[in-house]
Parts: C-alpha cells; sequence; structure tokens
C-alpha cells in the first residue's frame, strides 16, 4: 500500500462523537473562572486603578504580581504580560479578576475602573506611518525595516521600454479557528502548569518562564486543539503569560487550584491577533514586448499595537515578493507599521499570501498592459531548477510548474474558458457603452445574462523556518519511543489542530516499523515528556519534524530490541549545500518549495454585484502525499479560507482602531453553500530532505485561491481588482470609477 | 432569578403580560443573542419573560374567509420551518423565510418575532409590506389588527403596548387573484389589498382566467435578499414585489417594498401609481426609478454602506421593473 | 426552577435558573461535553442538538422551554446504530479536522437523514447551512454524509 493511499483519519470518530477532550471539556471541578479586565479606551496613559473590595476567595493580578519579567516573549518582547502605564490599543491587557462564581467576576469586572490621560489613536496604516498622537514605537513607528536587493534594478529601469506600476492592498483576515481560545492554569509543587488549547507548546513554556523568573519550573500540556491558523500560535503565550502569574498568586494561598480562562467568542474575535493587513506598491520595467527586466516593490504590514511577530512576517512576505518568477534585478522593501490595533500577528501564510496576491494581480496587470493572456505572460517568467530566488537561493530541485498547469487545465478547461469568457467581455463592452446605471438591469433582463470570467494563479511557499532558523532558533527534536510491551509511541511537541500529524505521523512511523499506523501511539505534546521538536507552524510539521521521525524509525528498527524500552531521539540538521546569512538575508531562505496552481470561475450579478463562484481548483507540488484525503483536506480547506479571505471576510476598524465586525454574524467566513467543491490534485515530485519525499504544504493551500478569485472577477467586470476584500461594495466602486 | 411564565393557554398569557409587563418570548433567537451575557454567565434578562411557545392558539396556521377575502393567518408561536413548510403561505413572504438563518434557528425562531425585532433588515417585513399584511395584538378584553406599516414605526420601535402581545399575523390572499382593481390606495397603512376579487391561490406562478384577447393575466412575485454571503446571512438589503398584468399586458397592480434602506421599509405609493395602469412592455424604468431615489436613504454600517445599499436598491427596482416585462 | 426532560432517553431532574442555557445545562450539569460552544449566539452550530425531533441551537434555548422535552445530543445519539455509522463516515472520508464543528455537524446530519435518506449534494449542503467549519472547506463533510446515508440505507 503507498504511503499516499487514505486510511480513515485516527482521531475523527471520537471527535465525531462529542468524545475528544478539548480544554473546555477537562472537568477542573474546583477551578476559579478567571477572565481579563481590559483597557477599554484605545490609547493613552494609566494614572490610576480603582479595584473593587474583593469576597473572599477572588483575587485581581495584574503587573505588580509578575515575579519575572511584565513580558510576553514572542521573538520581541515588546508586549508587557499586564499593561503599566501605557495602553496602545482598546483591549489591552491590564488585569486578571478570578474567582469561584463566574457571575460575580462578571460583575467585579464591571467596577473595575481605570483613570488615564488619553492620547490620540492612531487606527490606520496612513495614521501609523504619519504618527498620528506621536510615535508610539521609536521614533518613527516603524517595527522593522528590511531590504532585498538582486542585480542591477537601476539599469534594467533605464533602458525600460514601459514601467507598469501598481499598489494592491490586503485586509485583515480572522483565523476564527471553531474552538475559542482556552487555557487552564495551576501552581502547585513548584511547578506552574498550563493545559490547553495551543499550537506551540514550547514556545508557551519559553513565554511563561521569562514571566515566572526563578519563581516556578514550568510544564505546558496541549489539549486536543479545534483548529489554529496562527490564531493558537501567539495568543497563548499572550494569555498564557499572564494566566500563569495569577495561577502562581492563587496557587501559593490555595495550592493547585485551577484557574480556567475559557475565552467567550466575542473577546476571541475582538482581541487576538489578526492577519496583517498589507499595501504594496509594484513598479516592473518591461521590453517591448513585455519582458520583466526588472522589479521594484515596497511592502507595508499593519504591525498593530506591538512588535511581536511582525519582523518574521515581514519576512516572509519580501521573500516571496516575486511570487513563482525569475526577476533577475529587484529592488524589494518592507516594514512593519505600528498601528493603535490589536497587534498583528500569525495567520496561516505568515506574509506571503499578501505579498503573493500582490505580485499576481501585478502580473494581470502586465498581461493586460501587453495584451497577453494571463497565463501566458506569466509563463514566461517561471522559475526553474539552476534559477536563483529573489534572496539569491538557489533551486535545488525540479519545478514542474508545467506540469501541474496540465492538469489544472484537465481540470478546469481553463485555456477555452479564458478564451470565451474574454470574447463574451468584449462583447458586453461593444453592446453597453451606452449608460452605467441602466445597462446592468437590461443585461440581465436579456436573459439573465451573468458576467462571467476565470482567473487563474501560480505560486511557491517557502516550507520550513527561514534560513537556518531550524538550525540557529528551532534546534528540533523529535523521538520514537519503543515501550517494553513494543508499542511504540511517537513523542514530539508537535500538535495536531486538525491538520493530520496524528494519522499522518502515524503513517510514516508505521509505514517505516512495518506497524499498522493505528498502533502506534502519539503522545498528547506535553513538555515533561516530549522534546522540543519546534513549534506547530511554518509548514514544518511533515517537512521538518516528519523527517525526523521517519529517521528516528529507522534507527528504531535497525536496533530493534524485542520486550525492551528504547528510546530514538533525532535532532535537526540542515540539508548539505544550504547556505544562509542571517544579516545579508542572503542564501536559501528556505530548504524547499512548494509549488500550486489555482484557477478559479466566477459569475458576477449585475444587479448586485455578488459574486457566485461556480468551481475553484488546486492543483499541487507537495513533494509525495503521505495521505492523499488529509492533503486534499488541506487543499479544499485552504481554498475556502483563501476564497473567504478574498471575496467576504471583511473586517474594518473604527476611529480608534476597534474592529467593527464583532461576531461571527457580522465577520463572515464561507458556510457550506458558499462555495463549491473545490477539484483537488497533486503531482508528486519527491524532496529529499523529506519523509517519503514529502514537502511543507499546509500554509501554500491558502496562498492562491484569493488571487484566483480576483483574477476571475477582473476578467468578469473588465476592470483591475487591486485590493480584497472584493466584496460587492468594492466591485461597485471599482465598476464606477471605471465608467 | 427573574419570574418567568411558560402558559398553555392566550387567556394565562395576557394575564401576566398585564400584571408583569414581562418581555414576550417565542423562539428567543434574537432575545437569547441580544441578551446574552459572557460565556457560562447566562442571558442577561432582568425583566421577568413570559414564553409563548407552548400557548396551543399561537402555534397554528389557519385559512380564514373574511368577508374581504381569504386571509392567512399565521399564529404568532408558529415557527419559520413550519411557515416554509406550509404551501398556502403566498410568496414572497414564503420565499423570504425560506432564507432566513439555517434549519436550527428557523425550528425556533418565528416570524412574529421577526416582526417584533423591528430590525430594518428583517427579512419577512418587505414581503408582509406588499401582501399588505396586518399584525393582531392581543391584551386581556381586546383584540385589536394593525397593518404592517402602522406597527413599525422604527428600528427596534413598534406600536405594541406594555400590556400586548402580538398573537398573530394575517395576510391576505386576494392578492394572489390575476385581479384587475385598482394600484394599492395611497396610504398603505390603510389596508390597501381590500379591492377586487376573492380568489385565493398559494401559488407562486400566474393565475387566473382567461380573458377576451386570449392572454393569460398573470402575476409577477419578486424577492431578492442581498445577504453578506450565500446563506445564514444577514441582509445588507432586500426588495419584495407583486405586480399583476392583465390579459391585456396593462400592470393593474405594482408594489414594491425595500428593505434595510431606511429605518423602515419603503413602500412608495405614488411610485406604484405610475407603474399602474401601463402596459408592461412600455413601461420606462428611470422615471419610477427616480420616484424611489429619495425614499431610499439608507446608512453605512458594519454590514455595507449607504452608497451600495442606495445604489443597490435601485437596481432592484429596475430588476422588478424588467421581470413584469419578462414574457 | 425544577427542570424535568428526557436527555439522550434518560429522565432527568434538575434543579436551574429558568434563563439557563440547555448548552450549559447538558455541557456543566449532566456532564454531556460532546456539545460545544463555538459561538454563544447561534451563528456557527456547534451547539446543536435535537429537541422534540427538531435540530437546535442550543446556546439560544432556556432551560424554561425545555420544560418535558425529549433532547438527543452527540453523546447520546453516537452510541446508537446510526450515530456510529454517521461518525464511522465522517472518519472514513475525513469529514472532520480539528473536529469542533464536528458533532454538530453529526447532529445536522442525523436530522438531515431523518427527513431524506439519500440526499444529493445540494440538499447535504442546505441541511449544514448553520453549521460553520473553518477547517475543512466542507467538501469532506457531505462526502461523510453521504457516505453515511449510502452505507447505512435502511437507517433511516
Amino acid at each position: 500500500m503507498s504511503i499516499t493511499t487514505p486510511i480513515p483519519r485516527v482521531d475523527a470518530q471520537e471527535k465525531a462523537a462529542g468524545a475528544a477532550a478539548y480544554i473546555a471539556d477537562f472537568d477542573y471541578a474546583t477551578a476559579l473562572t478567571a477572565r481579563f479586565y481590559r483597557s477599554d479606551f484605545p490609547r493613552g496613559r494609566i494614572t490610576g486603578r480603582y479595584i473593587p473590595e474583593l469576597p473572599s476567595g477572588y483575587y485581581w493580578v495584574d503587573h505588580t504580581d509578575v515575579p519575572g519579567k511584565n513580558a510576553v516573549v514572542l521573538i520581541k518582547d515588546d508586549l508587557p504580560a499586564f499593561a503599566e502605564e501605557e495602553i496602545r490599543y482598546r483591549g489591552q491587557i491590564i488585569g486578571i479578576l478570578c474567582g469561584p462564581d463566574p457571575l460575580e467576576v462578571d460583575r467585579l469586572l464591571r467596577e473595575v475602573a481605570i483613570e488615564y490621560e488619553p492620547i490620540e489613536p492612531a487606527p490606520t496604516l496612513d495614521d501609523g506611518i504619519s504618527c498620528k498622537g506621536g510615535a508610539m514605537h521609536g521614533e518613527d513607528n516603524v517595527f522593522a525595516r528590511l531590504a532585498l536587493d538582486r542585480g542591477d534594478v537601476d539599469t534594467a529601469f533605464a533602458g525600460a521600454t514601459k514601467i507598469v506600476e501598481g499598489t494592491y492592498e490586503t485586509g485583515f483576515q480572522e483565523q476564527l479557528y471553531m474552538e475559542p481560545q482556552g487555557l487552564v492554569s495551576w501552581f502547585e509543587g513548584g511547578t506552574v502548569v498550563v493545559h490547553g488549547s495551543m499550537q506551540c507548546p514550547y514556545y508557551v513554556k519559553h513565554s511563561v518562564e521569562v514571566v515566572m523568573g526563578d519563581a516556578a519550573r514550568t510544564r505546558i500540556k496541549a489539549a486536543v486543539i479545534g483548529g489554529g491558523f496562527g490564531g493558537k500560535e501567539d495568543y497563548p503565550e499572550i494569555m498564557g503569560a499572564p494566566l500563569s502569574v495569577a495561577a502562581l498568586k492563587v496557587g501559593r494561598a490555595e495550592p493547585g487550584r485551577p484557574l480556567r480562562m475559557i475565552f467567550d467568542r466575542t473577546e476571541d474575535m475582538a482581541f487576538t491577533s489578526k492577519r496583517h493587513p498589507s499595501r504594496t506598491k509594484i513598479r516592473t520595467a518591461h521590453d517591448e514586448d513585455g519582458t520583466i527586466r526588472g522589479i521594484e516593490s515596497e511592502v507595508t504590514l499593519d504591525g498593530g499595537a506591538y512588535e511581536t511577530y511582525s519582523l518574521i512576517v515581514l519576512m516572509r512576505a519580501i521573500f516571496h515578493s516575486t511570487g513563482a518568477y525569475h526577476i533577475p534585478n529587484a529592488k524589494i522593501r518592507g516594514r512593519a507599521v505600528a498601528t493603535t490595533t490589536v497587534p498583528s500577528g500569525a495567520f496561516r501564510g505568515f506574509g506571503a499570501p499578501q505579498s503573493l496576491f500582490s505580485i499576481e494581480m501585478h502580473m494581470q496587470k502586465c498581461a493586460r498592459t501587453f495584451g497577453v493572456e494571463p497565463l501566458a505572460y506569466r509563463r514566461r517568467f517561471f522559475q526553474k531548477k539552476g534559477d536563483r530566488t529573489v534572496t539569491g537561493g538557489l533551486l535545488r530541485d525540479e519545478v514542474i510548474l508545467d506540469r501541474l498547469l496540465v492538469r489544472l487545465d484537465e481540470m478546469s478547461g481553463y485555456g477555452e474558458k479564458q478564451k470565451r469568457y474574454a470574447a463574451e467581455a468584449a462583447e458586453r463592452r461593444n453592446a453597453s457603452v451606452v449608460d452605467a446605471g441602466s445597462g446592468a438591469h437590461r443585461a440581465r433582463g436579456q436573459g439573465g445574462a451573468l458576467w462571467r470570467g476565470i482567473g487563474i494563479s501560480v505560486f511557491n511557499h517557502g516550507a520550513g523556518f527561514t534560513g537556518d532558523g531550524e538550525q540557529r532558533i528551532i534546534k528540533g527534536k523529535a523521538a520514537v519511543h519503543k515501550r517494553a510491551d513494543d508499542v511504540v509511541e511517537i513523542r514530539c511537541a508537535t500538535t495536531d489542530m486538525g491538520q493530520g500529524p496524528k494519522t499522518t505521523f502515524r503513517k510514516v512511523v508505521g509505514a517505516v516499523l512495518d506497524i499498522v499506523p493505528e498502533e502506534v501511539v502519539f503522545v498528547e505534546p506535553d513538555t515533561d515528556i516530549c522534546p522540543d521538536s519546534g513549534p506547530t507552524v511554518a509548514s514544518r510539521t511533515m517537512m521538518v519534524v516528519g523527517f525526523l521521525l521517519q529517521e528516528a524509525a529507522k534507527e528504531l528498527k535497525a536496533t530493534w530490541t524485542p520486550g525492551e524500552e528504547q528510546t530514538v531521539t533525532r535532532a535537526y540538521e540542515m540539508p548539505p549545500g544550504m547556505a544562509w546569512d542571517q544579516n545579508a538575508l542572503d542564501g536559501d531562505a528556505y530548504a524547499a518549495f512548494g509549488w500550486g496552481v489555482n484557477a478559479c470561475e466566477v459569475e458576477v450579478d449585475p444587479v448586485t454585484y455578488e459574486v457566485r463562484v461556480v468551481h475553484a481548483w488546486g492543483v499541487y507540488d507537495v513533494g509525495k502525499a503521505i495521505d492523499e484525503r488529509v492533503v486534499n483536506g488541506q487543499i479544499q480547506g485552504g481554498m475556502s479560507q483563501a476564497l473567504g479571505y478574498g471575496a467576504i471576510e471583511k473586517l474594518h476598524v473604527d476611529e480608534t482602531g476597534t474592529f467593527l465586525q464583532r461576531t461571527m454574524a457580522d465577520y463572515i467566513i464561507p458556510t457550506a453553500l458558499d462555495f463549491p467543491r473545490t477539484g483537488a490534485d497533486t503531482i508528486d515530485n519527491p524532496y529529499t530532505y523529506g519523509p517519503f519525499g514529502a514537502k511543507g504544504m499546509g500554509e501554500m493551500v491558502h496562498d492562491g485561491g484569493h488571487m484566483a478569485y480576483a483574477a476571475a472577477v477582473e476578467q468578469a467586470i473588465g476592470a483591475a481588482c487591486p485590493r480584497i476584500p472584493l466584496v460587492p461594495e468594492v466591485i461597485m466602486e471599482i465598476r464606477n470609477d471605471e465608467t | 432569578m427573574v419570574e418567568v411564565l411558560r402558559p398553555g393557554t392566550l387567556a394565562e398569557a395576557l394575564a401576566f403580560r398585564k400584571e408583569t409587563a414581562a418581555l414576550p418570548f417565542a423562539g428567543g433567537t434574537d432575545v437569547m443573542v441580544r441578551e446574552r451575557g459572557y460565556t457560562g454567565t447566562g442571558p442577561r434578562i432582568d425583566r421577568p419573560v413570559l414564553f409563548l411557545d407552548a400557548v396551543g392558539e399561537l402555534r397554528s396556521i389557519t385559512l380564514g374567509d373574511f368577508a374581504a377575502g381569504a386571509i392567512l393567518s399565521i399564529g404568532a408561536a408558529a415557527t419559520l420551518t413550519e411557515i416554509v413548510n406550509d404551501e398556502r403561505v403566498p410568496e414572497p413572504l414564503r420565499e423570504s423565510c425560506r432564507l432566513i438563518a439555517a434549519p436550527g434557528l428557523r425550528n425556533r425562531a418565528t416570524m412574529a418575532g421577526n416582526i417584533c425585532n423591528a430590525s430594518p433588515a428583517g427579512d419577512s417585513i418587505p414581503p408582509l409590506y406588499v401582501l399588505d399584511a396586518r399584525v393582531v395584538l392581543a391584551r386581556e378584553g381586546e383584540v385589536r389588527t394593525v397593518p404592517i406599516a402602522e406597527f413599525l414605526t422604527g428600528p427596534g420601535r413598534t406600536t405594541l403596548r406594555d400590556d400586548e402581545i402580538m398573537i398573530a399575523i394575517q395576510v391576505p390572499l386576494d392578492g394572489d387573484a390575476a385581479g384587475d382593481g385598482a394600484a394599492s390606495a395611497d396610504d398603505v397603512s390603510a389596508g390597501a389589498s381590500d379591492e377586487g376579487s376573492a380568489a385565493a391561490g398559494g401559488s407562486a406562478a400566474s393565475n387566473g382566467s382567461t380573458t377576451s384577447d386570449g392572454k393569460t393575466p398573470r402575476t409577477v412575485r419578486y424577492y431578492r435578499k442581498v445577504g453578506t454571503r450565500r446563506a445564514n446571512a444577514l441582509s445588507k438589503l432586500s426588495g419584495a414585489g407583486i405586480a399583476r398584468i392583465d390579459g391585456r399586458g396593462v400592470v393593474t397592480d405594482f408594489r414594491l417594498a425595500l428593505g434595510a434602506v431606511g429605518p423602515v421599509v419603503v413602500r412608495v405609493p405614488a411610485a406604484e401609481r405610475l407603474v399602474a395602469g401601463q402596459r408592461a412592455s412600455e413601461i420606462e424604468p428611470e422615471p419610477i426609478v427616480a420616484a424611489y431615489t429619495p425614499h431610499i436613504r439608507p446608512i453605512t454600517d458594519q454590514r455595507s454602506t449607504a452608497e451600495y445599499r442606495s445604489h443597490v436598491a435601485r437596481n432592484l427596482v429596475r430588476e422588478f421593473i424588467s421581470r413584469i416585462q419578462e414574457t | 426552577m425544577k427542570l424535568e426532560f428526557t436527555v439522550n432517553g434518560e429522565a432527568r431532574s434538575i434543579e436551574v435558573d429558568p434563563l439557563r442555557r440547555l448548552l450549559d445545562i447538558l455541557r456543566d450539569d449532566l456532564a454531556l461535553t460532546g456539545t460545544k460552544e463555538g459561538c454563544g449566539e447561534g451563528e456557527c452550530g456547534a451547539c446543536s442538538v435535537i429537541v422534540e425531533g427538531k435540530l437546535v441551537n442550543s446556546c439560544l434555548v432556556p432551560a424554561t422551554q425545555c420544560a418535558g422535552a425529549e433532547v438527543l445530543t452527540v453523546d447520546g445519539l453516537s452510541e446508537s446504530e446510526r450515530g456510529e455509522m454517521i461518525t464511522e463516515s465522517f472518519a472514513l472520508m475525513h469529514g472532520a479536522q480539528c473536529g469542533f464543528c464536528t458533532p454538530g455537524m453529526v447532529m445536522a446530519a442525523e436530522a438531515l437523514l431523518r427527513e431524506q435518506n439519500d440526499p444529493d449534494e445540494e440538499a447535504v449542503r442546505e441541511g449544514l447551512a448553520g453549521n460553520i467549519c473553518r477547517c475543512t472547506g466542507y467538501d469532506m463533510i457531505v462526502d461523510a454524509i453521504q457516505d453515511a446515508a449510502k452505507r447505512g440505507k435502511g437507517l433511516w
């Protein structure tokens, strides 16, 4: 049986039956309810605090209770665990109130009052850039600034016969994992324990260690996780650091008494981190025939109120800023700017969906400018084996975009439809030069003519941590452990938040050891038991951790001694030949790239500008699919999120930086009826340093749907669509601007 | 702990309502959301609650033959699922209910609740306007019937009195006949559906008898919900219409209601009169659109923009007219 | 108030606040944690249960309206032959990823299959309109429900 052949999802029946234990399902019978007290103003300096008198058994916890450093360590440590004086966004954590009765905690929270001197908020990217209300970070509100230079851009532009320019914008996106954030923490016997819904137990551990200082040792345990998408990469640290401080305070009075903090959806939506909004200006220098000689790209990310992850999100954004194309001369600039919104954070793709949108929409614009069919235009610049990337890295593996596109065309009929819809659009233009207002209803009146379009996107995604991060920072270790009864356990800190390692890791280890996958035990990540295999992020789970497990399993097989307990641990080693200079951002930014092509077909209603996605397809090179159904499930789910991002998931802020869409009724994600079945396929292109040839793919499936959608809408409405979400209101504006 | 009552009879319900001015609670799908507390703290309702779901008299959907014509009476506790499954419920009302939320919610939610919530975006309300529906309000010793447009006075505001509860919605079915009466009277609230013939029919298709020139009179029904997504969505705006065209191709009755483009549903008798009497094929849409335009005064909120609502509302007027013109 | 009702075939009698949500009664008072809270406002369907034969959002149903009612939760359904059929199909067809929406999906599937025992794709999607999933894009959930209908022919 091939490793690709699907098996039943190991944990799915238990989940379906309601028997899997998420953090809110644990019976912490004596637990106190813990809630955050958050600033109800967007920006200012705290001058006074009124805390109501607390009944016995109730606790108030704030920065004065932190034994170690009052900071949440997330790459940068500029976000305080509890605010002291400065408040930079509405909802910043000031304190924790906890006690036995949730209603009483709720009542007491409403009695807390904070005096403050207000400072003018800076809610938008432009406000942040202009330092409205004064700079909140450094002197210019810029958290991070990065540059990449390849070749000779000045000469390329000087010799260009045509320059194409565009500005592209992407909005916030909320992860909206179905299980709200939740953690339980207690202190007993010198150890503070945090148990809950988290992608990265060791990240939580590191952040809790910093606030604890010498006050406690730490142990972190993951429960079953109801979705993450990056949203449980950073937030469990932002939540867990202050919560562990409260657990310490309570535990000193009542040893072992757990604090339970389960977010209401409204708190989760309002105050957890979102995808960075972006604005990218691109200029390309061209020859007469459209050939791209050089590119200048300037990426600006809205980092929110604290830096947290912005530097590395920006890194990934600029490393993907030329997409799947070989452009020899490039000048790329990136910056992340402070605003008075919730700190932006991790979300599937981590900067890549933003910059890939920009380059793909720019390619659309170039194709239009030179009158070439969009895919044919793109093909002229596809990267191939032996090319250098925008960071100067060498593409060592075969690039199979052409094969992916053959398959995509078989599935979608892109080539034929593209021509047909282009002809329809041309006919409409000729027929309805008449008027803008009533043209719409006539088109529909005359046989219900919807505007049709098909679009395509081409992209790649670097798998694993940037550059030498896996070796220099993460140093991942994973183990296979054979018990005396010869049952094999997988021990690593990788969590299954739905992406499937409980199934696929078992398949990898089982296949090496000739054991039925279901008989391999997957130990729930626990920092007291499992080695630090690194965070569950960056499309590194299968390619990096899976490879360590494969290699450990091979060694266990070679040394297998029946009836004896054996542990084989493998540590990460950089693939041979890979080179990276972190200071210059030069070399192999990623060990391997996954590649993808998407197509999307739409109908736009000329009466309401509502868009129906008629079909969506995705074909990918993931190296080797460890389980076809797991991989297709990622493709379909990623497509749904990416289409949501491109089409409907509008998230705006008010004049203070507070989100306007606060509930699931107003922040809209796809239902079962919004998008059609995604046609999904993969083509093998095995990678030497991935298990059975597998490469990373968990984020790449969110990289292309929004561009294919926007490209399809462009064809349907006959106008450029440089920003998402492309909701009907925006499409109307674009149409009105055109006419 | 708040005082609650879940009576089995209307008499008990009215007595409790009079005594306590309790919050009427039918399906609860709006109340439980509006009054919700943080997870684990329960709803924050600080007044007595009167549950209406067990009141037998309020659960049924019945057809009555009144002097003015057939009227379908929808009990205030009938769920949207029951309404959607009842073929006697006329279009476009039934379609509007089918497009509210999702199965689980429709199994609890009621049309009475949708009306009493008095949201400008309430989905069943524009169809009720074009059907000239009335709501039946009861208090101890008194029942009054009020045209829908008089009942709703603004966002979240109705003329329901503190001792009253809504017990039913009356939907005239005579509008289904391909009669040749005049368009609605000036005063929308005057219950303009009383004109003309009494033949009833629940189907959305055209019906009526063949006239002298051999063409069949027809009724065009129109409903358009412009939601935030394709299912389980709240409305950005909506439009509901009914038009009757006689055997000569003349529009004899034209009614259009637009939702979420103002504090209350917009229906414009003057605009309707412009259409009535015209031959369907000869209607010029733009003057009609112009007659609606001053009444379309939407706001910008978290779901959409005033510009979009205004622009698309006028497109809906055009679309309805074009539907009338389709043969 | 004293709430007397039937949960998963078992008669129950408990003292609760009359406005307490059915969701909290199930999860906290009866320790039936299969039913999940995703949003608390009837938008996501994770808390779906069947009350008096009808699919409902248990976050919107107060205790008073449960008096005398028959309630079926995923904890009970999954022990029945039909429930096992559905949950098995979710594993076979990978209809669950993170799994948090899945108990609600299973309840929606049961409610749908009671009405239509061989639903086409469109009908399945209509039946799931109130159940939000962020992981799967729904395609494999549809597959799972159609697979259960096929393998479980005669059960509904």
